[in-house]
């Protein structure tokens, strides 16, 4: 078993609450995780249940506000501090920015991480530094099967290129740990499907570790080697308890998208919905439907 | 032809009721010089572009220079000013908190009541009068800016910081980038309002410049020449107005709508 790089231990979030005033809301509550190198650790969960919370208190961007969260970084124990290269991020609303091509996107974290302000500032400073991250860049954008649109703007790219771009910016800081929030929920079926092989192959090849938070039940069973349940234990008790690891289970490795159809899926899937109860889980499409029909604004179509 | 004739026919209807008026006022008064003829609007204008013969100087190229030197060093620092502050008090929580609040308060004060203290404190030179042009724009310049920062995807933020910037080159590499077309955009719509304010100081108080020779031209009650600068002071902002909107598409093309 590979050595542990993240220890949660009885972290919790809580934040103002939106109506009573002076008093908190819990989001997230006593959670405990071990993250191993080389895993990928997929978080499920109904919608609001504070996923992505979690995924914002690893990342540095909104601290937890309780417990022990730590990283190994270079064979050390440090405090989760702000956000910082060792933990990448994609988001779903793939925000690179717009105003660099694909390739400059790539290559503005080796800049930024390798050249200082002065040098990054004028563009005849440190020409060859540059170059050489270009370069570097490039072959990230080969791994992410972008090279035709490597001279793009994102505003050019279709969303999933864009996510693509995306996941090359955050690979090519080789951080310790890769945060993904649902980074392909906006996609349609068959980018979402060519992304999760590129993650898988990324994986297999540079054995990455990766964080992935997902609402879709398919994704997550078909992605990752470890599967975490996060849901509130007693759904009455929401608002102020908060949500916490409820199941968490070690997954065998689906390398083909066939797989998704075959027996051995499918009964992992009913073994997890059933231990869940299938009510908490909403698979996009029904998410969708739901939205449709219950938004009182959208006519139906004569 | 409905997006080139069209405009035109108001101002066609516009030029016949002048004529009319023209020539009811010449019928009773020959000499009158409130409605000038279009030949001595011309007249205006050439004696405008030639050389004084006592001074040697072109009036015309003079008073623009005079203009675009106060509007210059006025609109200049604002929009430097502006940007730079803008940056800081939109990106730093604890600057903002220092700040923000009597940014706030400032742009509630029309910079035109203002007027008096700042010829009483700077007196009446060059230095006030771009003074006054600096507070009309730098203020609801400052403003705007802040709320661009303030409005880029939160997201996108914390994607950067990933990144490995320093604060500097986070604000001046990424916040900054992100800003520039809708902060040059802003820049450019207050080009009207520090018009506004020059014209303004130069009418009170100057001894040269579009405005000051406009105030002569009026206590002359001539009124050709006013016409002249007013045209004149048009063309010129409307030039400054087309010539930024260049530039913004040539820096900032990943933002222009293809």
């Amino acid at each position: 078993m590979n050595e542990p790089i993240l220890r949660l231990r009885k972290v919790g979030k809580s934040v103002p609450h939106p109506e009573r005033r002076g008093q908190l809301m819990s989001i997230l509550n006593n959670i405990d995780l071990e993250v191993r190198r080389g895993e990928i650790i997929t978080v499920i969960g109904p919608s609001g249940c504070g996923k992505s919370t979690l995924l914002a208190g690893i990342g540095g961007f909104r601290p937890f506000s309780c417990g022990v969260a730590e990283m190994q970084i270079e064979g050390e124990w440090h405090p989760l501090g702000p956000p910082s290269r060792h933990r990448g991020v994609v988001f779903q609303d793939y925000p690179v920015p717009e105003f660099l091509t694909a390739l400059e996107n790539v290559a503005l974290g080796l800049n930024l991480h390798r050249l200082n302000f002065l040098q990054n500032t004028m563009p005849f400073l440190a020409r060859r530094a540059k170059k050489a991250n270009r370069e570097e860049a490039r072959r990230y954008i080969e791994q992410v099967e972008l090279s035709e649109h490597a001279h793009k703007l994102p505003r050019e790219l279709s969303g999933g290129q864009r996510q693509r771009v995306a996941i090359a910016q955050a690979l090519a800081m080789q951080p310790a740990i890769l945060l993904m929030d649902e980074p392909f929920s906006g996609l349609d079926p068959r980018s979402r499907e060519s992304l999760q092989l590129v993650v898988q192959k990324l994986h297999a090849d540079l054995g990455n570790t990766i964080f992935f938070v997902t609402h879709d039940l398919e994704e997550a069973v078909f992605l990752g080697t470890r599967i975490i349940v996060l849901s509130q234990d007693d759904p009455d008790k929401a608002l102020t308890e908060g949500a916490t690891i409820v199941h968490q289970q070690e997954l065998e490795v689906f390398h083909t998208p066939e797989a998704k159809a075959s027996a051995e899926f499918g009964a992992l899937m009913v073994s997890l919905r059933s231990h869940f109860g299938d009510a908490r889980f909403h698979r996009p499409e029904t998410d969708h439907l739901k939205i449709m029909t219950s938004h009182r604004r959208i006519k139906p179509v004569a | 032809m409905q997006r080139f004739l069209f405009p035109l026919l108001p101002l066609i209807v516009v030029l016949l009721f002048y004529q009319n008026a023209l020539h009811r006022r010449r019928a009773a008064n020959p000499g009158d010089r409130l409605l000038p003829a279009a030949h001595e609007i011309w007249d205006a204008a050439k004696l405008s572009c030639t050389e004084n013969e006592f001074t040697d100087e072109v009036p015309l190229k003079e008073d623009i220079l005079a203009s675009l030197k106060l509007f210059g060093m006025g609109y200049g620092a604002a929009v430097a000013c502006a940007l730079i502050a803008g940056l800081l008090v939109g990106y730093f929580k604890w600057v903002n908190s220092m700040f923000d609040p009597w940014l706030r308060a400032a742009s509630y004060l029309p910079p035109m009541s203002l007027l008096a203290l700042v010829f009483l404190g700077l007196g009446i030179g060059a230095e006030a009068k771009a003074f006054i042009i600096f507070l009309a724009v730098a203020i609801p310049l400052t403003r705007s800016t802040v709320l661009n920062v303030q409005n880029i995807n939160q997201h996108q933020i914390w994607n950067a910081l990933t990144l490995d910037p320093s604060p500097a080159e986070m604000v001046w590499l990424i916040v900054r980038r992100n800003i520039e077309p809708k902060f040059i955009d802003d820049a450019r719509l207050l080009l009207g309002t520090a018009w506004v304010y020059l014209i303004s100081a130069e009418l009170i108080a100057s001894d040269a410049g579009l405005g000051y020779r406009i105030n002569v031209a009026s206590r002359n009650m001539n009124v050709a020449q006013i016409l002249f600068y007013v045209t004149v002071i048009g063309l010129l902002a409307f030039a400054m107005d087309r010539s930024l909107v260049c530039f913004n598409s040539w820096k900032n093309r990943w933002a222009v709508n293809p």
